[in-house]
């Protein structure tokens, strides 16, 4: 083998320039290092129900969504509060189409007109063929939408969206409320990005629970990774809705749908769907606002691998929905906790005989009252108003 | 300081994405229709860069979607190899490939090596062994920093220590796709999607095991002695 040439003066000078382009790029991005240090604020602890402590509380309303009329299927609504100058309280996301993971899935979306307390007729918000031509490549399937608004009051939404193959190549579709479309009643949304949560061509990782709205107006968005086991994690986003991190939640491999609870501004709580032969909701914990996150013995309330949803009313006043049985999806109900952890008796929901099903349940505090949409058989999305009675009189 | 840029530049926009996406894809369609072409064909390799191109066509988008849509975009590192490979056989004069004492290897075994345990090490990852999360880190300047000045350590090194170019190329093509990573955030947002994707990593551990298992034959078939 020849003998390898000395390096030329050329040779030289060309290493010498690629050594101070790259001292020069390592300084501009160390720059970035006082912001990559900032820690993630804490959350913010709401308290929109602290009147309803101790008061009994009663359905006073209840109904369907208005479904779009060529779609025999619904399913994973999502609620999300509008803001008080919006003449809408509530909207509510959920996917319909021909069937679960049919290619003609859309997303819709229903309004609560704040005056008259009815619902609009459901509007298709999320096509995934107007999607994959603003990305640029196709989409599959859509699924799950979850929705949050931002510090300048956009409405942000996040939708699963698969790529090849089933849920377990899943992906998560960043959409934003775009410039100028201020009337929610012909909700417009861009793409911003597929976010990028794995190195394996992104696939796997899907939302369904809400975010946690923190201190400084950001959020953390729960997700799960699910390609043959199942691990939750979150994506922390600033107040005007850039991605800025993902932790990971627990070490398990047989959780997912991560639902968060802020007990205090630092002292969360993850509840969450489980597949392990126990049953029972599993809950991780974290008293440093989410940075690290420690196991905690599973829940006294059963889990028949269903979602479920939590929302925090009060400090100390925490309302979970969830499937009451440990088998099957026939019945629903929702429960009261000061801790997170110790659960008031079930007030039913729904509950129909075994086979039947109701599932996948979303929560909202709106207009003075709690909010609950569900999956009813597949078909429909059905929601109740609840009140404390001293309110409903 | 305004802060603003470099939030700004977290992540990579629409533009940028489609950019590098078609570009990556291009390469990757081009050279592998090369090399499945039949050796004798002299000019496949020219074949392959216009089927390459050809696939952004509007009328054969689906291509580029469809390949997009499971596998997203060629990390920067893998599009400088692949552009690299299509250089050599496009130009084999020009790139020196046909020159005596000049390697015919586009890039050094341990290069392979690195490719490939820097794979598995963010498999593992994603599949959520280990006590942290190391394709979160990819968000922060650590390893952009780190490869950046790791890249220059080594291109110092090569400086005064002469070596063949083959060598040496798989530390420019890492330094650059780094950098260019630096600068707009392609293809993800995140640093190791820069340097690694699942493609070169399988590549890479076909060749490591390739190589084992020849070293391995070569030792168990070596003529003993009398």
């Amino acid at each position: 083998m020849p003998a390898t040439p000395p390096p030329s003066r050329h040779t030289r000078a060309w290493a010498l320039l690629g050594l101070l382009v790259c001292l020069g790029l390592s300084a501009w991005e160390a720059r970035r290092w006082s912001l990559a240090d900032a820690p993630m604020p804490p959350a913010a602890v709401v308290s929109p129900a602290a009147h309803t402590i101790g008061k009994a509380w009663q359905m006073v309303a209840h109904g369907e969504l208005p479904q779009p009329r060529t779609a025999p299927s619904a399913h994973a609504s999502h609620l999300l509060a509008l803001p008080e100058q919006s003449p809408y309280a509530i909207a509510a996301f959920w996917f319909a189409g021909e069937r679960e993971s049919a290619p003609d899935v859309r997303i819709a979306m229903g309004l609560l007109d704040r005056q008259t307390q009815t619902w609009r007729d459901a509007q298709w918000v999320v096509d995934r063929h107007a999607m994959g031509q603003a990305l640029g490549h196709g989409l599959r399937r859509l699924g799950n939408p979850v929705a949050w608004i931002d510090a300048q009051q956009r409405i942000h939404l996040f939708v699963v969206a698969t790529g090849l193959g089933g849920w377990a190549a899943s992906r998560v579709l960043h959409l934003r409320q775009a410039p100028g479309s201020t009337d929610l009643t012909s909700l417009q949304l861009d793409v911003v990005r597929v976010l990028p949560l794995s190195w394996l061509w992104n696939t796997s990782h899907l939302v369904r629970n809400p975010p946690l709205t923190l201190a400084d107006g950001g959020m953390v968005l729960p997700l799960h990774f699910e390609l043959g086991l199942k691990y939750p994690v979150f994506a922390w986003f600033n107040r005007d809705g850039d991605l800025m991190g993902l932790r990971r939640i627990s070490t398990r491999k047989d959780l997912l749908q991560p639902s968060l609870l802020a007990l205090t501004p630092t002292h969360w709580l993850a509840l969450m769907r489980t597949q392990s032969p126990v049953r029972r909701v599993a809950v991780v914990e974290s008293f440093d606002a989410g940075a690290h996150w420690q196991s905690h013995a599973d829940l006294g309330l059963p889990n028949p691998d269903a979602a479920l949803a939590t929302l925090a009313l009060a400090p100390q006043h925490f309302a979970v929905v969830q499937h009451p049985i440990s088998r099957g999806r026939h019945a629903l109900a929702w429960q009261l906790s000061t801790d997170g952890k110790e659960w008031s008796a079930p007030m039913t929901v729904a509950q129909g005989p075994e086979g039947d099903e109701f599932s996948y349940p979303a929560m909202v505090w709106a207009d003075n009252s709690l909010w609950i949409s569900y999956t009813h058989q597949r078909a429909h999305i059905r929601w109740q108003r609840w009140q404390t009675q001293s309110e409903s009189r | 300081m305004d802060n603003a840029l470099f939030t700004d530049l977290a992540l990579p926009s629409l533009a940028w994405q489609a950019v590098f996406r078609h570009l990556g894809w291009t390469l990757a369609v081009a050279v592998v229709l090369a090399r499945l072409s039949p050796k004798t064909w002299v000019r496949r390799w020219w074949w392959g860069l216009g089927l390459g191109l050809a696939s952004n066509l509007p009328i054969l988008t689906e291509v580029t979607s469809a390949l997009a849509l499971s596998f997203q975009t060629p990390s920067l590192l893998s599009q400088g190899l692949l552009a690299c490979a299509l250089w050599r056989g496009l130009r084999p004069r020009a790139a020196g490939t046909h020159a005596p004492g000049v390697s015919p290897v586009l890039m050094p075994m341990w290069g392979w090596a690195i490719t490939a345990l820097l794979g598995w090490v963010l498999l593992l990852d994603t599949l959520g062994w280990g006590g942290t999360f190391i394709y979160a880190w990819g968000f922060g300047p650590v390893v952009p920093v780190a490869v950046l000045l790791g890249c220059a350590a080594a291109l110092a090194w090569a400086t005064w220590h002469p070596q063949p170019a083959h060598q040496t190329r798989w530390l420019w093509l890492l330094a650059g796709a780094m950098g260019l990573f630096v600068l707009t955030r392609a293809p993800s947002g995140n640093a190791w999607d820069a340097i690694s994707d699942p493609w070169s990593w399988l590549i890479a551990s076909g060749l490591c095991a390739a190589q084992l298992w020849r070293r391995t034959q070569r030792r168990f078939t070596r003529p003993q002695s009398l």
